[in-house]
């Protein structure tokens, strides 16, 4: 009686697998553009390799359809630029303190705790695979946790535009993420497109005629309403979500439709709207 | 990834056709989730036992986060070969397996734009008499690539397996 049940099913679960392939449908393309965050997503059970690491910014600008990466900055002691996102590094890699208090030799050989246990990326071993075609992000991390202090903004601007006439990039492809808004001013007189990372409105208004030549903000999904992405782009103002992985808010995204994902679910943000 | 698809359903059918008095392998079903890197599948499986310890299993996956929430294809087939060294009366088995998968994902049926290999070793440990429960774990080499590059991307992976297997 119940292998028969079971050879009933077997059938049943057939047509199931046949209605699943073709229930598969063809979503309208958006004109989003899908940015890897941290190279293929932060904090994401899907990202095969670690945020920031040089396989995974790799993997980022090989996928297709993907339009390029964001990436966390910190500048080492001695004006070196690497990648990292967290304040410290025993968080993240079997190392202790902050990027900020070690050199770049004590930095070279530190590794992910990973799986794959990947290098500390330096910011310059980007051009080798960086060719022009993709946008790249900066989130510069201004502070050093370890010394409860903010670094010097004339250091990192002269160590980035070391690294920046290296790059074979049109500018208008690169930009910085700034978290500290009395960087503003110095970024954008150096000639960079200057974003700034901000889920207050008013804050965002307020910069934005305090200083008109900003590009424009990032912002948390949740905390993006639908009508707020469109004043901005109303206003000229690029906007770029972030913390989307599952795919709730991946339809949030796609709902709001901003001039951009910075997407933890880089595969997902490519399927939903290329 | 489309002759592999076949190559499931008419193992599953033939074998399935034979009367299972004079069938010379035991047939099992098994419907599968796996919790790995690349998503969340769920799968049904063939069964066979072979030389008293052996046994080999041959599934067919998709994943739920990709196919169900986002309609596009992600499918697995695995082979897997375990080797029973502990069992007891039918009741329980344990022992080392091995699992060979490949994985697609195709947003238009059959175009696929990425693909997945994947090498593993685990343990596989099965409970029950009729209806049996399943556990099992891997660890080993994945490898991917875009249908539009001939870069592969190697990477260590992971899956964990709960399911439930049915003997015919």
């Amino acid at each position: 009686m119940f292998s028969n049940w079971v050879c009933a099913m077997h059938y049943k679960l057939f047509i199931l697998f046949l209605l699943v392939i073709f229930s598969c449908g063809k979503k309208h393309k958006l004109p989003i553009l899908v940015i890897g965050h941290g190279g293929n997503g932060l904090d994401f059970s899907g990202s095969i390799y670690h945020d920031n690491s040089r396989e995974a910014i790799d993997l980022a600008l090989a996928t297709p359809n993907a339009d390029g990466v964001e990436l966390d900055l910190r500048m080492a002691s001695d004006g070196t630029l690497w990648l990292y996102h967290d304040e410290q590094l025993e968080t993240e890699t079997k190392s202790s303190g902050c990027v900020g208090d070690k050199n770049s030799n004590q930095l070279l050989d530190i590794r992910y705790k990973s799986l794959n246990k990947e290098k500390l990326a330096k910011l310059d071993q980007i051009e080798v695979f960086f060719e022009g075609e993709k946008f790249l992000f900066l989130d510069v991390k201004h502070s050093n946790f370890c010394q409860n202090n903010i670094q010097d903004v004339n250091l990192y601007l002269a160590s980035l535009s070391d690294w920046k006439v290296k790059v074979n990039n049109p500018d208008k492809r690169v930009y910085v993420v700034l978290n500290n808004s009395e960087w503003i001013e110095p970024f954008i007189l150096s000639g960079w497109n200057v974003l700034f990372s901000s889920d207050e409105n008013d804050l965002r208004n307020k910069l934005i005629s305090d200083f008109p030549e900003i590009k424009g903000f990032v912002c948390k999904n949740k905390l993006c309403t639908k009508k707020q992405v469109d004043d901005l782009k109303n206003k000229g103002k690029d906007i770029y979500l972030y913390e989307v992985r599952s795919p709730k808010a991946l339809k949030e995204v796609r709902e709001k439709n901003p001039t951009g994902v910075m997407s933890d679910d880089l595969q997902g943000s490519i399927v939903e709207f290329k | 990834m489309k002759s592999l698809v076949v190559l499931f359903f008419f193992l599953t059918f033939t074998l399935r056709a034979q009367e299972p008095n004079t069938s010379i392998i035991p047939r099992q079903y098994s419907l599968c989730s796996s919790f790995q890197n690349e998503d969340i599948f769920v799968s049904l499986g063939s069964y066979y036992n072979f030389k008293k310890s052996f046994s080999f299993e041959f599934r067919y996956g998709v994943g739920v986060r990709r196919t169900f929430f986002q309609q596009a294809l992600f499918s697995k087939v695995d082979a897997v070969l375990c080797y029973n060294f502990l069992k007891s009366d039918d009741l329980w088995s344990f022992g080392p397996s091995v699992q060979f998968s490949t994985l697609s994902l195709a947003p238009k049926l059959f175009k696929p734009i990425q693909r997945y290999y994947a090498a593993e070793i685990g343990y596989s440990l099965a409970f029950g008499k009729k209806i049996k429960g399943l556990q099992s774990s891997y660890i080993g080499f994945r490898t991917t690539e875009f249908s539009s590059a001939s870069n592969l991307y190697s990477y260590i992976g992971y899956v964990f397996q709960l399911g439930l297997r049915y003997a015919l």
